[in-house]
């Protein structure tokens, strides 16, 4: 324990530089930006500036990303409350009390209990991720190619199975980021696939270029095409922002049940983030003492899944980092600014790299707290920005896009393959095909085919050797069981025909 | 911010502004005058971090600091292709000095012999031999092979059972000839460079792990992975407690390499100057440091005799490799 304490020391102390301070402070205020703004999202804003991770040093990516990542779930749900526009397909659910306590004349305290749980969630989650990540990587050793499968596997079919949208186009996206991923250089015996002779495609397509070419450009071009009004905010003054001691009575067990439950679900592969602000909505509606409120403007409806999305924010950092495996996309993108400064999370990560890891906790904390600060006294600025028309922002994206892949890697392959990546994926969104399984999948190929490989070399063909694992065979059955519960509900609900959840909120389909 | 319609001057703006730096980046200077009119890039075929990036990193700084060139010299990677891609990048450069290469003898001895490269690894310019590093056989402290023996008799009482992970050429070579030379079968699995073998090793999901003393030196050290067998002519300075192969009747030797390549055709002066350089710096009492603690061994032949290790090896692997 005293060792943890030392090490976190070490890592406050590396804030001591300057320019981490600096890229903590930008990348919470970026995060909140793209939070407020709907349409650009935290994982369009990391893939902009993944082509400058290279010059950021390991450290300093990880500390600009996490800032952009919790800050996005700070921002996004400002205008869930004010404005019925949930930011972020994770403030969805925040919108539907939080709306109508703004409407009650009550937007001030429903900021404050946001920004509050958000801040105690998030602290909460460091701790975990402080305590959790360590004792996982002395775990995770143990673990074979066939865990590592097993849980690419679950990854990849679970974000499938409970994302929103259509399934069927979901699993058509990952089949489409596992075949692209197997382009170039097959990595156990060296052979060269699909290059089509060509020396440049040998290297396969850059996940860089792809990344920032559906997110960032198609992102942009979407948003580019959508018909834009202002609307009409009314941030709240300072002195409105203290709740009553009722409100904040009622909100503080929220908050605490809500960190829990993000916590845990943010460790299982899937939409984490999402699912957990539902799971816990619906765990407050049923422990209330008036769930007839629900709806109308309960503070815990706001506290509880504010908490959940920033717990399972911070809990989804423990299995990049101890397992070396994203289950979000996000994270998919935290894991490629790892990868491009050469650095392999993995079960000996926290061990090899301590400065690097406890920098990134201390960088968590740092965020958190200046969240809350910059946050509340802000929220008049960060509204006023939803009147600048988003379409004049969009070419300085495109072409922050155009710079950053040249930069990474100094060439013009890179630069077409993100533009044509970039207008794929923006037809592709049209028809509701969703680019973060198309992401994770290209993400997680190379793991998931050496894993893959390795396993059936292992068996030597026989297929005993797989359910001799007891993890993998745990793994692979709650994969099974999540499917068939999943099918079965879309079964059920097609018959009943009747919306039980708030699926169908004004912003639901947003985003994705 | 008031609310105005969408500023396409503005937006077109932006996007020239990009446009230009973009330009900007490409345009080479022009050529023309004596080596090195500009700065020399060294190109390495994996990724930062590597331990062949860290080796060269160490190396330009050492020729940065002495700064005979007059010039800076730069690290670029270009990874893929089990550094075949890399290689490829120096090879077809303008044969002019201003690219040059740190790369492992794979590319140049194995992978022809096995895929189509664009490249004549007869006719590439060798400036020098940085270090080389020794293969090893590698198992978990737990395991019961105390030596090459145990494992002999092992592996000859239960063939195509006993795990071994290797991958690269530069592995699966010696693998195989150990295979031939004592006459026993392992079941292999391929492993991608030496971190994920060693986190095999570690997690009791592999026996033996075939490895470089670089990648496996701090496991050897505290005590988690003990070493087999080396596979030099003599035990080696930096781990003098590990036992050849040749000591425990196995005739086996078998090393990786990192050289300095430059194209085919180089001019004399800049060849000279360049073989000049480079040697000064690997032989630099900086450069032995940073090396050794990374577990290689420095070489600093010359490129001559650097030039005929390379083929003499490729010939070897060609026997080897043939079906």
């Amino acid at each position: 324990m005293g060792e943890m304490f030392d090490n976190l020391g070490a890592g406050f102390a590396a804030f001591a530089d300057p320019t981490y301070l600096v890229l903590a402070v930008v990348g919470v205020v970026l995060g909140t930006l793209v939070g407020v703004l709907p349409g650009i999202g935290p994982i369009g804003a990391m893939s902009v500036l993944l082509g400058m991770t290279t010059q950021l040093g390991p450290a300093g990516s990880l500390i600009l990303f996490a800032g952009i990542y919790f800050g996005s779930t700070y921002g996004g749900s400002t205008t869930s409350i004010l404005l019925n526009v949930p930011g972020e397909a994770s403030s969805v659910v925040t919108a539907l009390d939080g709306h109508q306590l703004t409407k009650r004349g009550r937007a001030g305290p429903a900021l404050t209990i946001a920004a509050v749980s958000s801040f105690v969630a998030g602290t909460m989650a460091i701790v975990g991720l402080m305590l959790f990540a360590p004792w996982l990587s002395e775990v995770a050793v143990e673990l074979g190619p066939p865990e590592y499968l097993a849980l690419c596997v679950a990854g990849l079919v679970l974000l499938a199975a409970l994302s929103t949208g259509s399934t069927a186009k979901s699993v058509v996206m990952i089949c489409a980021g596992l075949a692209v991923g197997t382009v170039g250089i097959d990595p156990a015996a060296g052979d060269l696939r699909f290059t089509m002779g060509s020396s440049t495609l040998a290297e396969g397509f850059s996940f860089i270029a792809l990344i920032m070419g559906v997110f960032g450009v198609a992102e942009a071009l979407t948003v580019a095409g959508r018909r834009w009004r202002p609307e009409p905010v009314r941030a709240p003054k300072l002195r409105e922002l203290l709740p009553s001691r009722r409100e904040s009575r009622e909100a503080a067990p929220a908050a605490l049940r809500g960190s829990v439950i993000g916590f845990l679900l943010g460790l299982v592969p899937g939409p984490a983030a999402v699912l957990s602000t539902f799971t816990s909505y619906v765990a407050e509606r049923k422990l209330a003492k008036r769930p007839e409120t629900f709806g109308k403007g309960a503070v815990q409806g706001v506290a509880g899944p504010e908490a959940a999305n920033n717990a399972a924010a911070g809990a989804a950092f423990v299995p990049l980092l101890a397992l070396g495996i994203p289950f979000a996309p996000t994270m998919a993108l935290v894991l490629a600014a790892l990868l491009l400064n050469g650095i392999v999370p993995g079960p000996t990560f926290v061990n090899d790299q301590p400065e690097l890891f406890w920098t990134v906790i201390a960088a968590m904390y740092i965020a958190n707290l200046m969240l809350l600060v910059l946050n509340l006294p802000l929220v008049g600025l960060f509204t006023r920005l939803l009147s600048v028309p988003p379409q004049a922002l969009m070419p300085f994206v495109i072409g922050l896009c155009v710079v950053g892949v040249y930069a990474e890697s100094n060439s013009m392959f890179d630069v077409v393959v993100m533009l044509v990546a970039g207008l794929l994926g923006f037809l592709l969104r049209r028809s509701g095909f969703g680019m973060a399984p198309f992401v994770l999948a290209v993400v997680l190929q190379p793991t998931l085919e050496v894993s893959l490989r390795q396993t059936l070399a292992y068996s030597a063909g026989d297929p005993g050797y797989v359910l001799g694992r007891p993890v993998t065979v745990v793994i692979l059955g709650l994969v099974l069981l999540v499917v068939v519960v999943a099918a079965w509900r879309a079964v059920f609900a097609q018959r009943s025909r009747t919306a039980h959840l708030p699926n169908e909120t004004p912003g639901a389909r947003l985003r994705r | 911010m008031t609310t105005r319609p969408v500023p396409r001057r503005v937006a077109l703006c932006s996007v020239v502004a990009a446009g230009a730096l973009v330009v900007a980046a490409c345009g080479g200077p022009p050529g023309g005058g004596t080596f090195p009119t500009r700065d020399v890039q060294v190109i390495v075929p994996y990724p930062a971090g590597s331990s062949i990036d860290t080796t060269t990193r160490a190396l330009v700084e050492v020729v940065n600091d002495q700064n005979e060139l007059g010039r800076r010299v730069q690290v670029v990677n270009r990874e893929g292709g089990a550094g075949s891609v890399g290689t490829t990048a120096v090879l077809n450069a303008n044969a002019d000095g201003h690219t040059v290469g740190i790369v492992p003898d794979g590319p140049l001895t194995l992978i022809p012999h096995t895929e189509e490269v664009s490249y004549d690894p007869e006719t590439v310019t060798v400036l020098g031999e940085v270090t080389t590093s020794p293969i090893m056989f590698v198992v978990p402290a737990s395991s019961p092979y105390q030596g090459i023996e145990d494992l002999v008799a092992a592996a000859k009482a239960n063939p195509e059972s006993i795990t071994m992970g290797d991958g690269p050429l530069n592995y699966a070579i010696p693998a195989e000839k150990f295979e031939q030379l004592t006459g026993t079968r392992f079941r292999h699995v391929k492993f991608d460079g030496d971190q994920a073998t060693t986190t095999a090793l570690l997690g009791d999901n592999l026996d033996v792990g075939v490895m470089q003393l670089a990648g496996a030196v701090a496991q050897l050290e505290s005590g988690k992975l003990r070493a087999l067998g080396i596979a030099t002519a003599e035990s080696v300075e930096l781990a003098p407690d590990i036992r050849t192969f040749t000591d425990q009747g196995v005739d086996l030797e078998w090393e990786a390499y990192n050289v300095v390549v430059a194209p085919p055709d180089l001019p004399d002066d800049v060849r000279t100057k360049l073989s000049d350089v480079f040697s000064a710096a690997i032989q630099s009492p900086e450069f032995t440091a940073a090396a050794t603690d990374l577990g290689l061994v420095v070489s600093g032949a010359d490129g001559e005799t650097a030039k005929k290790r390379l083929t003499d090896k490729a010939a070897e692997a060609a026997d080897l490799l043939a079906p």
